[in-house]
């Protein structure tokens, strides 16, 4: 076991693919630049462009290029900077890299990675935003969104050697989080969530970044008594509920948290899944901490106001619980 | 002879209006050839034939309708009988599927209480229901009154839950002092947690207000030792029975006093049934005297003994303790002389009874001064079901009959 | 500028008497390289693409094909012409109005009308329609449905005959309206940046749908749009079908060799409507009936006939034998059977479907 940062995980993963000749990484200052997030950074020097490609700003043509490739036997990582500039590239991703395998009648596949981010810090209305629900919406794309390093590489991995079209989705404000990472070859199955933490008074859901916000929550609430289960989702689809609903079963209470919008967000399935396999077993009302609806202030004062805090978690495990 | 039938110019077309017709009956026509103009929902396009050949029949005349498919025309040898076929249908046949309206037939309103009137959380009703307890026994602490799983928790755990409780000194709940070494917690057990949960609920929710008055006991003591006197101990009247009974009279006559406060409202009880609050080792339970009112003095005094060796074994049970509608909570026997209680959820009111004194009092408007036996009364009500006046006029009427004591044996 | 709204010279080259002139041409360097009877079997392409459409449209109106039905009568010669130059190495994507060029790769018609009445024998199992033909056998990456889109997965196709050596060519063929939206300019500038060996084949038939060429596009000489990516490119007459085959022929060679993309305008004209339920506000049948008469599969056909490559009733034979075939298309697919239910599952949308854990049996 190896302590490492999400960012250092993931740049094992990506070593790790890049021995298999054909996978390439397509997307914008991935090389000469150094990459945004550091994630790439001295890919190009050991790679080669031919392989590590600096793509002009055509979110598109990164995404189509990617889509055709894969489907004539290529393994391209396709790296969108910011989750935002994917929205640019949806007719790809939807119409094409989500549909292809079943509309020709299952003859061929698109074994496509998509790397993307989420994440926020003062960049306004058009850089804050999280498209989560927006993919885990369509049939045909596997959409992952870990949280720990170890789960980083191993679903990275996963991602990899999947035939279809995967989201990998990652958080601009997770890659300096540091954990354990198994040493040697190891995958984290694609559609497996995990317990994240155990307790026996309330069930959290929740993924990605929102795992360490919840489990802060729950180490807060542990010193009065509440003891607070998280589960970790993982994968948003195909989405596994089956721990969370051995949770509930057992706590009969329930919080989602979710890092976007309410209405029609992630949460908004999540929790609908406990009501309908859960509904004999639920003691209270299921509160869901999210973004408050709006576009995403500049102002810090506003935007920490928008955003979810391990305080917001805490006072909706508190309402569940009918506790002030 | 081939069919010509009304083609499918779209994905969504079911069926088309035929215009006019380009070719008529003894026209030949080629293969591709237009030969009429229809109409479908959405234009008006002219339509070819894939065979070749005369026509020898118009089916659908301009003006009418036809589905997708229904033969309209036929090819073949000019006047060749053809019996008609019932493909072309009058436009009105093809409107069938119109919806049916929403079901005109009311049905029962759905609202946020079961059917029983309790709202309970789903978890709560499935165990109540595998444990064969009715929810309506069971007193709920969620947001409300809902009935929540640790309410049926407690109540399965063997612990008296019913909806009668007592709320006669109520413990203070305050925050705990700061632990120190050699601290001990004990745990709360599950009657303790019961008692803080449901008058934490009423204390908070039910906005108490409280009504004193002094009763002079003296005409209640000469008749109860007449009462006595015969009797053997075990069939003894004690004072608590007679102001139970006397307040089984008085409710009959103020529904508000034995009413419960409920969601939709107020709940006037059809019958009235006092709860005793009885302390045993482990807290307080509060059994009920079924129809106080109606019961003679020697009744209610035969069951709250019944009731009370019973609590005191740990053998009552839930029917013994579901029902109550009003609760006589009495601390004389430890000397106090007056307390508030706290009102048991969800009933209206609670009534505690301090000890029998002898105390000087001004005799009638004179002055002078005599021994009296005075008990101090104080009723704790709901100010979201009743008011002052009223809780005073109701007070006032128990003093009235206790003072008075053969008016409850008339 | 000179506008050429609607001006496909009408199959000049191909209809003049061009062997007694002894001048060459694309037709007497077509004859040497290829011989007589590969110009017939270009003919027989041709007409099983229109006899095939027409027993589609036929079988449309008596409700056997459902959805859209977008027809390629009249476009066949640059559809024939153009994959006539491919290789089996090389790969093609088209559009929604997809069963020429599928016909002209040498798809089977049996799979391609099942595929129209929905059928598990169809190219797609059923599951794609008339604008999702595709046979990954043949390199036949589809009909898409999506206007433009189509031409950045040709891009990596490209892109993969590129970093594996392959020597394979990718040709895309998209319309006039195809050329506004921003997935064209992306395409073509990744194709030149990165000198992808790509044929783009514009079918000009002077309508967007039903929007006239100067109405939706502010250059109406498609090809000088590649000119902003300095890359190569032609505009040709797309009824003459051998005067396609040699030039985009050419355009094929070029991108072989590794020097990048072409971008080929080939004018042509579309006989009957965008789809079935068309009525055609936007040309007047007098502006058919012109074209119709330059019909290019009339034309081809008098030319084989004309210049003696075969006489007529050799060519009525292979229309028979044509018919025939559709015929029989035609039954393949009426006695095949619909797609399992397994596509309503995960095993029908995914390679690898993965366990779903909706529901937990254990809690309902």
């Amino acid at each position: 076991m190896a302590i490492l940062t999400v960012r250092e995980a993931l740049q094992q993963a990506l070593h790790e693919a890049m021995q298999d000749e054909r996978v390439f990484i397509i997307g914008e200052d991935i090389g000469h630049y150094g990459s945004t997030y550091g994630v790439t950074a001295g890919f190009l020097e050991k790679y080669g462009p031919e392989r590590i490609r600096d793509a002009p700003i055509a979110e598109a043509g990164i995404l189509g290029l990617a889509t055709g490739a894969a489907m004539a036997g290529m393994r391209p990582i396709a790296e969108i900077m910011s989750v935002n500039f994917s929205l640019l590239a949806f007719d790809i991703i939807i119409n094409h890299a989500a549909k292809i395998y079943s509309m020709f009648g299952g003859k061929f596949s698109v074994p496509l990675v998509m790397r993307t981010t989420n994440g926020w810090t003062q960049l306004s209305a058009t850089h804050s935003q999280s498209f989560d629900a927006m993919f885990a919406y369509i049939p045909g794309l596997k959409v992952v969104a870990p949280a720990t390093p170890a789960d980083m590489k191993g679903m990275f991995r996963a991602a990899m050697a999947d035939p279809d079209p995967v989201i990998f989705i990652e958080h601009t404000l997770m890659y300096g989080i540091k954990g354990e990472v198994p040493d040697g070859d190891y995958v984290v199955p694609i559609g497996k969530s995990v317990l994240a933490r155990e307790g026996r008074h309330i069930t959290v859901v929740t993924y990605s970044r929102m795992v360490h916000l919840s489990l802060q929550a729950a180490e807060l609430l542990a010193q009065e008594g509440i003891e607070v289960e998280v589960v970790d989702l993982r994968t948003l689809r195909p989405l596994d509920m089956s721990i969370a609903l051995e949770s509930f079963k057992k706590t009969n209470h329930a919080v989602v948290v979710t890092e976007d919008w309410q209405s029609y967000g992630t949460s908004a399935e999540i929790a609908t899944r406990l009501y309908e396999a859960g509904f004999d077993y639920l003691d209270a009302p299921i509160q869901r901490v999210n973004f408050r609806e709006v576009p995403m202030p500049y102002a810090k004062n506003l935007e920490m106001q928008v955003v979810v805090t391990t305080e917001r978690i805490v006072a909706a495990i508190k309402k569940v619980l009918n506790r002030s | 002879m081939a069919d010509i039938t009304m083609p499918k110019m779209g994905f969504d077309m079911t069926e088309g209006l035929i215009v006019r017709w380009l070719k008529k009956v003894g026209d030949h026509v080629n293969k591709g050839e237009a030969i009429a103009e229809i109409e479908t929902d959405k234009v008006t396009i002219e339509i070819e034939t894939f065979v070749s050949g005369t026509i020898s029949e118009i089916i659908a005349q301009a003006g009418t309708r036809a589905q997708v498919g229904g033969v309209i025309a036929r090819t073949g040898e000019a006047g060749a009988a053809v019996a008609p076929k019932a493909a072309v249908a009058p436009v009105a046949a093809l409107v069938v599927a119109t919806p049916v309206a929403a079901a005109a037939t009311p049905r029962a309103a759905v609202t946020a209480t079961s059917s029983t009137g309790v709202k309970a959380s789903p978890i709560a009703k499935k165990m109540a229901s595998q444990h064969g307890l009715n929810l309506g026994d069971i007193q709920g602490t969620g947001p409300s009154g809902r009935i929540v799983r640790d309410d049926v928790a407690a109540v399965i755990a063997g612990n008296p839950t019913p909806v009668a409780r007592p709320a006669a000194s109520a413990p203070v709940i305050a925050p705990p002092p700061a632990a120190a070494a050699g601290t001990t917690v004990v745990p709360l057990t599950s009657m303790r947690r019961t008692i803080t949960r449901r008058l934490t609920q009423s204390w908070q929710s039910a906005p108490h207000f409280y009504v004193s008055m002094d009763v002079d006991m003296g005409a209640t003591l000469e008749l109860r030792k007449q009462i006595n006197a015969p009797l053997a101990k075990d069939q003894q009247v004690s004072i608590n029975d007679i102001i139970v009974k006397a307040c089984g009279v008085a409710l009959a006559q103020f529904p508000y006093l034995n009413a419960s406060y409920v969601e939709e409202g107020i709940q006037l009880n059809p019958s009235v049934n006092v709860s005793i609050a009885v302390a045993i080792d482990s807290g307080l339970v509060a059994p009920v005297i079924t129809n106080t009112d109606s019961r003679t003095l020697g009744g209610v005094a035969r069951e709250a003994k019944r009731l009370i060796a019973l609590a005191r074994d740990g053998k009552l049970g839930t029917e013994n303790l579901s029902g109550g509608t009003f609760t006589v909570s009495n601390l004389g026997m430890y000397g106090v002389t007056t307390f508030d209680a706290i009102i048991t959820p969800p009933q209206c009111a609670i009534l505690a009874v301090g000890a029998v004194r002898r105390t000087p009092v001004f005799k009638g408007d004179s002055n002078d001064v005599v021994a009296a036996n005075i008990c101090s009364i104080t009723l704790s009500a709901d100010h979201r079901i009743t008011d002052g006046a009223e809780a005073a006029r109701f007070v006032a009427e128990i003093k009235r009959l206790v003072e008075n004591p053969l008016l409850m044996l008339v | 500028m000179q506008k050429q709204r609607g001006s496909t010279k009408a199959v000049t080259s191909a209809t003049q008497s061009v062997r007694s002139s002894m001048t060459s041409t694309p037709f007497t360097r077509a004859l040497e390289h290829l011989g007589a009877d590969q110009l017939v079997e270009y003919y027989r392409q041709m007409m099983l693409i229109r006899r095939f459409e027409e027993k589609c449209q036929e079988m449309y109106t008596r409700s056997k094909i459902g959805g859209f039905l977008h027809l390629y009568v009249g476009e066949e010669a640059t559809g024939v012409g153009a994959i006539s130059n491919l290789q089996p190495q090389d790969h093609v994507f088209t559009h929604y109005r997809d069963h020429g060029h599928a016909i002209a790769r040498g798809l089977d018609i049996n799979p391609l009308m099942a595929e129209l009445f929905g059928k598990d024998t169809g190219c797609s199992r059923g599951m794609g329609g008339s604008m999702h033909f595709a046979d990954i056998t043949k390199n036949f990456w589809g009909g898409y449905a999506i206007v433009g889109s189509h031409l950045l997965l040709a891009d990596g196709v490209a892109l993969q005959c590129q970093m594996q050596k392959t020597n394979g060519v990718v040709m895309v063929f998209f319309g006039d309206g195809a050329t506004n939206g921003g997935e064209f300019y992306e395409s073509l500038n990744f194709a030149q940046l990165w000198k992808l060996p790509v044929v783009f084949v514009c079918e000009n038939n002077l309508f967007a749908m039903g929007t006239p060429l100067e109405v939706h596009s502010s250059v109406t000489e498609i090809h000088r749009k590649a000119n902003a990516f300095d890359m190569k490119s032609m505009r040709i007459d797309g009824n003459d079908l051998l005067g396609v085959r040699e030039q985009v022929g050419e355009a094929v060679a070029y991108a072989r060799s590794g020097k990048g993309p072409v971008l080929v305008e080939a004018m042509t004209y579309r006989f009957r409507g965008h789809s079935a339920q068309d009525t055609q506000k936007y040309r007047t049948k007098e502006d058919v009936e012109k074209h119709r008469s330059a019909d290019p599969l009339e034309a081809y056909r008098k030319l084989l006939v004309e210049e003696e490559i075969c006489p007529a009733s050799r060519l009525d034979a292979i229309d028979v034998q044509i018919d025939a075939e559709v015929d029989a298309s035609v039954e393949f697919a009426d006695n095949s059977p619909v797609p399992g239910n397994e596509w309503l599952t995960d095993a029908g949308i995914y390679a690898a479907p993965l366990e779903t854990l909706t529901v937990d049996p254990t809690l309902v």
